[in-house]
């Protein structure tokens, strides 16, 4: 059945203009099995100051848009579908010189595990310089030193740090070195993929700490994307959840720790353990009336959204209100009709 | 000071750690010896199964405490016993016994499996404990220790590592030493690398391990979350001391040692409402902890 | 975030060798080169016949003609039934000693690598030596010493002084492969150290193992070729080597007789370049860096 998609699923009182568009997004990967969808449809708004939290598991595709966004992506991974406007500007559709002015001035990316992929024969502060300096051709050694320094600071890092190798930095300090980088040209977009997931949980909150008191001074916006739901909750606006490849639900985060609707975010969140809550007393309780529809939407093979040929149905986008959107096949009424034919 | 539990009776403790330190030489960059154990005492009792946390960051020495556990690491000063003997002894006059009875879970689920043979290998070079009278036997055993992992036999024999899933890898793990019912076994962070919705499965593994078979189990890990889900006790480790113990609800609950209220209060709890408190900055030794040059153990670094 | 792959660990394993090799045009090309020639040396005797080896057998010097296809030396024997007899030969003395090279140097690389210790210490340090120390003037000695008289101690010889090479490489994959988590649960599982090296570790070093043989096989010769052009090889069995030392001691280049040295030596190219393809290949495959991006 043909139906209208539904509006991109947009932020609550989104006066303020929205950083980064994604429409429709959907990137592919030629494999010996044939082509894999590794994202499909996803579409969502980041609104200007605020924080996004992408979760997923592994294989949710969240990394992958994300380079995919900035057009990092290498084959045989390639984008089919969809835009990323930018101020305006689709970054999915500019040529590569253009893309190059806006990749890092307007949106930076702090990559997986960019943290290890450092240069090891060069110290950190030359790194941060060659970041600034590939990007806006600037030569003068002498503002580009201060600049460095300048942005060591911010990080809570000594100005010592810049004349030292990454191998004689912890992860906590290299991690924070990255983000200077990402800082340096004062992006309105940071994109941060997983940027503590290989650190101990104190070097955590200092790097979450860092990374937050660095989006709010530039007044920029933040992407966190991770796994780790216990994290999102202590940093981000909202929530966005992926499930193989395709957005499931999203919404502002209270809403989505305290009333989750779709049975996936409800299995993460169970997952989570806590410390302070080790019975789960405090979770949401989910009251399941006989009759609601939404108890019919559950993980298993009757699902459109497990193991759906490409082509075809993608779930609709519902609006549950104050910007909280949940994809199920199911509409109002509980009958099946809400299917948008993707053929 | 011994840091014997408050129950301990008068037979010989399961396992026992009798001032172990562990240094390495500081290699080619000439640093000074880096300690990665230091001063450890601690016991299991011996007269019931017990989960005990390792708890610590990396660069605590947790995995170090393991290896020694395991015996393939020896102690630089200070004694490990196994049932009373000395570890090292074990190993040298009764070595296949002690393997038998002391085994080990880690961390990266695939990198257990040799990539050359299928998962059934694992299983394959249990034969030399005997542990069947006939080939026949032994199969069928391969067979009920699987499922009572949760796995199914004919979906899990015979593929290669890589081809199962990080959960299905590790519960195949509890599964061979389920095979050979050791007495203790070193988990050494069982599931940091198992997606978080197939963790349950695995740490629920664990704990049947405990509760069928009495295996005591040395749960090491950084995640106090999941060390509070499974453990009866826990031990802190930092910087290859142990700073605070006991049982560990009343650990986590109630910190005493500041190094512990900091490592507490720092993780993340799953609720916008519950926040970290304060800023690291204002926490004794908060922000140093982000800020120290790498050292200790450095196998660790993840 | 369960099982990465970090570039520097992706680890290939056996399934995909299975599949990646056979597809590749160089081991493919390589291959053929090699067997190819080994066919020649194996079926061609029967087909020329021995009756070109004997000496007078045909016109002196003569240049290629339809009789004789590479022409005749000068002691009248037929170039082309020389070079199919001495196929086998010289075919053998590369497997022979590369075999022996390569097969010491993988014992001699696991116990280093994997025991560590003074064995490494005493195994490693001769080895860096011998590395350093030009094969062939040692292989030069030897041979004047030994006189050798027949191409199985010539192998012999070649191949005890080709096992450095193959044991640094092996030894320094040993130390990378000891540390993974399969081998700890080896020795967990009551696996002692011989078990442990060649039931665990060297399957997984198979194919270092072979682009080790392939240049081992290449080395030997080449050394093998040289010393014979040397004349210290041995002179009963024909081999291309000894086609090569006859050729250049009897002034074939200045006489111009091109039918006498051009055969054996295009044949020796055709066989380095053949083995090179080989390693080249599997170089590549167990090189992440090198390998052509794999889907996923």
């Amino acid at each position: 059945m043909m139906v209208a998609r539904a509006a991109v699923p947009q932020a609550p009182d989104t006066v303020a203009e929205s950083v980064l568009t994604v429409e429709d997004l959907r990137v592919s990967y030629a494999s010996r099995l044939g082509r894999v969808l590794a994202v499909d449809g996803l579409s969502f708004h980041v609104a200007s100051g605020e924080v996004l939290g992408l979760v997923g598991e592994s294989g949710s595709g969240k990394s992958t848009a994300a380079m995919a966004i900035l057009r990092l992506l290498r084959p045989p991974g390639r984008i089919e579908l969809g835009r990323a406007v930018v101020e305006g500007v689709d970054l999915l559709g500019l040529d590569d010189s253009a893309l190059r002015r806006i990749r890092w001035r307007k949106v930076a990316l702090i990559p997986q595990g960019s943290m290890n992929s450092l240069n090891p024969v060069m110290r950190a502060g030359d790194q941060i310089a060659d970041a600034i300096a590939a990007h806006e051709d600037r030569t003068d050694r002498v503002a580009l030193r201060e600049r460095v320094d300048a942005l060591l600071d911010s990080v809570r890092l000594g100005r010592d740090v810049a004349g030292r190798y990454p191998h004689e930095l912890s992860g906590g300090m290299r991690q924070r070195v990255c983000i200077a980088m990402a800082t340096a040209l004062d992006p309105r977009l940071l994109i941060a993929d997983e940027p503590t997931s290989a650190l101990d949980v104190v070097v955590q909150r200092a790097v979450a700490e860092t990374l937050l008191d660095a989006t709010h001074r530039l007044g920029a916006s933040l992407i966190l994307i991770g796994h780790d739901l216990a994290l999102q909750a202590q940093m981000v606006d909202r929530v966005a959840v992926m499930r193989r490849g395709r957005l499931v639900e999203i919404g502002r985060v209270r809403a989505m720790f305290q009333q989750p609707v779709h049975a996936y975010t409800r299995a993460l969140l169970a997952a989570v353990p806590s410390i302070r809550d080790p019975d789960g007393a405090r979770r949401w309780r989910w009251p399941v009336e006989p009759g609601d529809h939404r108890a019919r939407c559950f993980l298993g093979s009757s699902c459109v959204q497990d193991g759906a040929t490409p082509a075809e149905a993608l779930p609709l986008m519902h609006d549950i209100g104050e910007g909280h959107f949940v994809a199920c096949r199911f509409g109002e009424r509980g009958d099946e009709t809400t299917l948008v034919d993707r053929s | 000071m011994t840091d014997r539990l408050p129950e301990a009776t008068g037979t010989a403790p399961l396992l026992e750690l009798d001032h172990v330190r562990k240094s390495f030489s500081g290699g080619a960059r000439r640093r000074d010896p880096v300690v990665a154990v230091d001063d450890v005492t601690m016991d299991l009792p011996s007269d019931r199964p017990i989960i005990a946390a390792i708890a610590g960051e990396s660069g605590s020495g947790k995995s170090t405490l393991g290896n020694l556990v395991l015996g393939l690491q020896s102690p630089s000063e200070g004694r490990l016993r196994f049932g009373a003997r000395p570890i090292d002894e074990l190993l040298r006059t009764e070595g296949l016994e002690f393997r038998r009875q002391v085994q080990a879970i880690f961390q990266d689920p695939t990198d257990v499996f040799n990539p050359f043979h299928r998962v059934d290998h694992v299983f394959g070079m249990l034969a030399r404990f005997r542990l069947a009278s006939s080939a026949e036997e032994g199969r069928e055993q391969v067979r009920a220790a699987l499922r009572s992992v949760g796995l199914e036999p004919d979906k899990t024999l015979g593929r290669y590592a890589h081809e199962l899933s990080g959960g299905q890898a590790q519960r195949l793990m509890i599964a061979r030493v389920l095979l050979l019912k050791p007495r203790l076994v070193v988990a050494d962070e069982p599931v940091s690398m198992v997606d978080a919705s197939l963790r349950v499965a695995v740490l629920d593994a664990l704990v049947e391990l405990k509760e069928t078979l009495g295996v005591s189990i040395l749960y090491i890990t950084h995640d106090l979350a999941t060390a509070y889900r499974v453990s009866d006790v826990i031990y802190i480790l930092h910087r290859g001391r142990i700073v605070e113990h006991g049982a560990t609800r009343s650990v986590i609950d109630a910190p005493v040692d500041p190094y512990t209220r900091l490592l507490v209060d720092s993780v993340p709890e799953p609720d916008p409402d519950v926040r970290w408190a304060g800023r690291l900055d204002d926490q004794p030794g908060g922000l140093a902890a982000g800020s120290s040059a790498p050292g200790g153990d450095s196998a660790m670094v993840r | 975030m369960t099982r990465g792959e970090h570039p520097w660990t992706a680890r290939r394993g056996w399934g995909a060798a299975r599949r990646v090799l056979p597809r590749d045009s160089r081991l493919r090309t390589g291959v053929a080169i090699v067997v190819g020639l080994l066919v020649l040396g194996s079926v061609g005797p029967s087909l020329v016949g021995p009756a070109g080896l004997s000496l007078g057998a045909a016109g002196y010097s003569q240049p290629p003609s339809a009789a004789h296809p590479f022409g005749t030396d000068p002691t009248g024997r037929d170039v082309l039934t020389l070079l199919v007899y001495g196929t086998i030969p010289t075919l053998t003395i590369g497997v022979l000693a590369g075999g022996i090279g390569t097969g010491i140097g993988v014992i001699l690389g696991l116990l280093s690598g994997y025991v560590r210790g003074p064995v490494d210490t005493v195994i490693k340090g001769v080895a860096d030596v011998a590395v350093t120390i030009p094969t062939l003037m040692i292989l030069v000695v030897l041979t004047a010493l030994v006189k050798t008289q027949s191409i199985a101690l010539m192998a012999i010889i070649i191949g005890l002084l080709a096992w450095p090479y193959s044991a640094r490489a092996i030894r320094a994959q040993t130390l990378t492969l000891r540390e993974r988590g399969f081998v700890t649960i080896a020795v967990l599982s009551g696996r002692n150290a011989f078990e442990v090296m060649f039931l665990e570790i060297l399957p997984n070093l198979l194919p270092y193992v072979m682009a080790s043989l392939v240049g081992a096989v290449s080395g030997a010769i080449v050394a093998a070729v040289g010393l014979q052009l040397l004349g210290l090889g041995p002179i009963t069995t024909p081999t291309i080597g000894l086609m090569l030392q006859y050729a250049f001691q009897y002034g074939a280049v200045t006489r111009g007789m091109w039918w006498w040295w051009g055969p054996p030596t295009l044949f020796l190219v055709l066989l380095f370049g053949g083995l090179f393809l080989i390693s080249v290949a599997l170089d590549a495959f167990s090189n992440p860096r090198l390998r052509r991006v794999e889907a996923a």
